[in-house]
């Protein structure tokens, strides 16, 4: 170790700051190092007159004039501050108390006003209302088992559709959908590989809302003459169910087959 | 015989300092309960009590009488405000140390480029200088302008280098309080204790002609 780590050392060893094996270490270097023994003399004078700092006499008016500012400061504080308090703090309370019950009775009157509940009539207008997009072949990226239904799926998912296709021997035939929408047009989605004709879709948001009856759109759209008659049509159709999720990779189609029973 | 009586002396009077001094804190306990009730003459007489420990570590602070005072001021009113936060358990000195450097910092940083002087703006100082110029100037000194030195040299180490010396050599604190009153490790505080006692030694040669 040379001396300038020394002399770190020497600094806490004069105020007896060092112990142990380090202490040990100091001394013995003292004992030889002249340049140290000095640096150490000249460091305990430098301390002695530090040390004198604190001893430091100070004018009494000094300390009186402290003693005298601060009791004042508290005097004034709490005459201004104690006849006012009460009230202060009464109407502190009361404030928060009626700006929450307005923020409250705002919230609650924004979320009625966001939030009407439906009704049976309103549901069958949004239905007429809402605009159809074809969807399947976004869908049937998106799962495997939507390969098996053919359907569309109407924008915001909110409203329910039925589409009518022939069955029997029109099973080989595209299927058709048809929209029930006043701007109704026909849409003929691709073919896609398996047997199961296409019957129908309809489709949900996650929450669900109530579909209107597949007979009940099939007999206006029949009233409309937007649907040929087919030959089957007295024989209740397998109706396939898509439920749309909010998350996109989570899609349940539900089969049902008034002949087979259902499957999902 | 007289050995034995001097010995018999000594111990009494260890004793008796001792139990003035658990005297001493019961009856700061006693006042802080009263102060922390509300009582005013409780407060003046705590203010009374610490002042000078207050005053003292303030002026070594911040370098000035007139900052100290305000310094003091500040912390006996944050005591008045805080005080029904203390601790009965927590010692109470330390506590107010810990305020009274808190406070000194606030306000060295508020005025912060105007409270550091280096070495060199103190060199060009007329009145050090002519000083520092004339020969055996350790005879000629007397303590207070030796002190002055010191004091100008305080002012050259860092904020803090500055509080760990104060503390530990000026105000004569253990290592460990110090480092809780920091709330620093004792090592961290040993090394800027022994930084700083290098770095005023140094400062101090310089000004008396003792070049190493």
């Amino acid at each position: 170790m040379n001396c300038s780590r020394f002399q770190k050392l020497i600094a806490l060893f004069a105020e007896g700051d060092l112990a142990g094996r380090k202490s040990r270490q100091v001394e013995k270097h003292l004992v030889t190092c002249i340049a140290c023994r000095q640096f150490a003399q000249e460091l305990s004078r430098s301390q002695g007159v530090l040390k004198d700092l604190g001893s430091e006499s100070i004018d009494n008016r000094v300390f009186q004039s402290i003693q005298d500012r601060v009791l004042d400061q508290i005097s004034s504080r709490e005459k201004s501050v104690i006849p006012t308090w009460p009230l202060l703090r009464w109407n502190w309370r009361w404030t928060q108390v009626l700006v929450f019950g307005l923020l409250m009775l705002g919230g609650l009157a924004l979320w009625k006003n966001s939030f009407p509940r439906k009704s049976f009539p309103d549901l069958a207008e949004r239905n007429e209302k809402s605009v159809s997009v074809p969807l399947w072949e976004e869908e049937s990226n998106r799962t495997r088992s939507l390969d098996s239904a053919q359907g569309k799926v109407t924008a915001g998912g909110k409203s329910a559709r039925r589409s009518i296709s022939p069955k029997g021997p029109g099973r080989n035939r595209q299927p058709r959908v048809i929209r029930s929408g006043p701007d109704m047009e026909e849409v003929t989605p691709p073919s896609t590989p398996g047997n199961l004709a296409f019957n129908g879709l309809h489709v949900f948001n996650s929450s669900a809302e109530i579909v209107e009856p597949a007979i009940q759109i099939a007999q206006r759209e029949s009233a409309q003459g937007n649907l040929e008659p087919t030959k089957d049509a007295d024989k209740p159709d397998p109706l396939v169910i898509k439920l749309v999720t909010d998350d996109p990779e989570v899609v349940i189609v539900w089969l049902v087959d008034p002949d087979k029973g259902e499957r999902q | 015989m007289a050995g034995g009586s001097e010995e018999l002396v000594l111990t009494m009077t260890g004793s008796r300092s001792e139990a003035e001094q658990g005297a001493d804190q019961r009856e700061s306990a006693q006042l802080l309960k009263k102060a922390k009730a509300g009582d005013a003459s409780a407060f003046k007489q705590i203010i009374i009590q610490h002042q000078r420990q207050v005053l003292m570590t303030a002026l070594r602070l911040l370098g000035s009488l007139e900052l100290a005072q305000d310094a003091s001021q500040e912390v006996f009113l944050r005591l008045y405000k805080y005080l029904h936060k203390h601790s009965d358990t927590r010692k109470f000195p330390p506590w107010l140390y810990r305020v009274t450097v808190n406070v000194c910092r606030d306000i060295n940083r508020r005025r912060q480029k105007n409270s550091m002087l280096s070495l060199d703006e103190l060199q060009h100082n007329g009145s050090l200088a002519e000083v520092a110029d004339s020969t055996d100037l350790e005879l000629t000194l007397t303590r207070s302008e030796q002190r002055d030195i010191v004091a100008k040299a305080l002012k050259t180490l860092s904020e803090k280098e500055r509080e760990a010396l104060v503390l530990r050599d000026i105000q004569g604190l253990p290592t460990k309080t110090v480092a809780r009153i920091l709330g620093s490790s004792e090592a961290t505080i040993r090394s800027q204790v022994s930084t700083a006692r290098v770095k005023i030694k140094r400062f101090a040669e310089h000004f008396l002609g003792r070049k190493s």
